[in-house]
């Protein structure tokens, strides 16, 4: 591949990996040196990269596999930390976090919540709207069972919607 | 669309069997304003994942990216070239200098080939050679002669004792005479009678 078909068909992948490493590893930061990295990655495979069914979801999965990477090479500090906040904003009632957060806030906070996985099968197929075959492609997974994590996935999102 | 065509598209949802079309349906009918309050969490969730599907825009980040790869194929290349590129002018320079230096002295330096045409001439040099050679090693030797000569000086010194012998001769000859006035004793100028030796002893016990 081309610098310039780099440039034309890569390049502009930039935000859907952004935001699937921004989901995946919850900050602006750490998601864009992550993404910058994917495509330092993509770049140096350029020569093979034509040969992959669908480029999109090859760059997809790339970015997954980074970030998980990341989050395992994290310390256990910081997880410890993000998840004692959040145990602290679930403590105060529906009404008060309704009050204090916007709407939105609090369902990222119960997708961030989420196994990765379940997180993963989300924000693919519920934001971004991939099909089921993408998916399997980005996940390395076979398809009954990406239905199965995301109907587990949906009805948690929905349950702790209705418990607040 | 119809709630009653809704609800079992959500039940469908929440297994994991909708279809991406499906899923559009669902999404524009909780954009609609009036939602039966039970659907409300539902409606909050679809809002959500519509919005979060609106890409974030990324100041300078293609730049970035651009600017990462870039590094990335600077750093490769610096890699592969173990030092700067004036380093290249430098060395090159200094290597042709190095030839053009060595044929310059090649060429001045004395050949090593036969200079004689003529052996009888060759043999005459090489005597002359070898003469000098000898008359150099000759007045090497010559100062060795020199310092031994020393040497053999020094060891005449030491025969100088030869002259101890003479003295000794003497002393002898010295106590021949002496054993001979022995034979003298009896005269009374070298004889010390005993008994008054003895008297004298006793008489130094007494005083004590």
């Amino acid at each position: 591949m081309s610098p310039e078909l780099f440039k034309k068909k890569v390049l502009p992948l930039q935000n859907k990996l952004f935001s699937y490493s921004l989901r995946l590893l919850g900050n602006s930061e750490d998601a864009k040196d992550a993404v910058q990295e994917v495509f330092i990655k993509l770049w140096k495979r350029r020569e093979t990269l034509e040969e992959y069914r669908s480029l999109e979801a090859f760059s997809m999965r790339v970015t997954r596999n980074l970030c998980l990477d990341r989050l395992k090479a994290r310390k256990p500090e910081y997880v410890d930390e993000k998840t004692l906040q959040m145990g602290r904003t679930s403590g105060s009632t529906p009404a008060e976090i309704l009050e204090r957060k916007e709407t939105y806030g609090r369902i990222k906070e119960i997708i961030s919540a989420l196994p990765e996985n379940q997180r993963s099968v989300i924000h693919l197929r519920d934001i971004e709207g991939y099909e089921y075959k993408e998916m399997g492609e980005i996940l390395n997974m076979d398809l009954n069972n990406i239905r199965v994590l995301l109907s587990r996935a949906r009805k948690a999102v929905r349950k702790s919607l209705t418990k607040r | 669309m119809e709630l009653k065509k809704i609800k079992p598209l959500l039940v469908k949802y929440y297994d994991g069997s909708t279809s991406v079309e499906e899923e559009a349906l669902l999404k524009a009918f909780f954009e609609q304003k009036d939602i039966p309050d039970y659907l409300k969490p539902d409606k909050e969730m679809f809002l959500f994942y519509a919005s979060e599907k609106e890409e974030e825009y990324l100041p300078d980040f293609e730049k970035d990216i651009l600017q990462a790869i870039e590094y990335e194929e600077e750093s490769k290349e610096s890699k592969i070239r173990h030092f700067p590129k004036y380093l290249y002018w430098v060395s090159s320079v200094a290597a042709s200098l190095l030839i053009v230096l060595s044929l310059y002295f090649y060429q001045k330096s004395p050949s090593l080939e036969d200079t004689y045409d003529n052996p009888e001439l060759a043999y005459l040099e090489t005597k002359k050679v070898l003469y000098y050679v000898s008359s150099k090693l000759n007045k090497g030797t010559l100062t060795v002669d020199e310092n031994f000569s020393k040497i053999v000086d020094g060891t005449s010194e030491i025969n100088r004792f030869s002259k101890i012998n003479t003295s000794f001769e003497e002393v002898r000859n010295f106590s021949d005479k002496v054993e001979k006035i022995e034979n003298l004793k009896y005269f009374d100028l070298f004889h010390e009678p005993e008994i008054q030796d003895n008297n004298q002893y006793g008489n130094k016990r007494k005083n004590k």
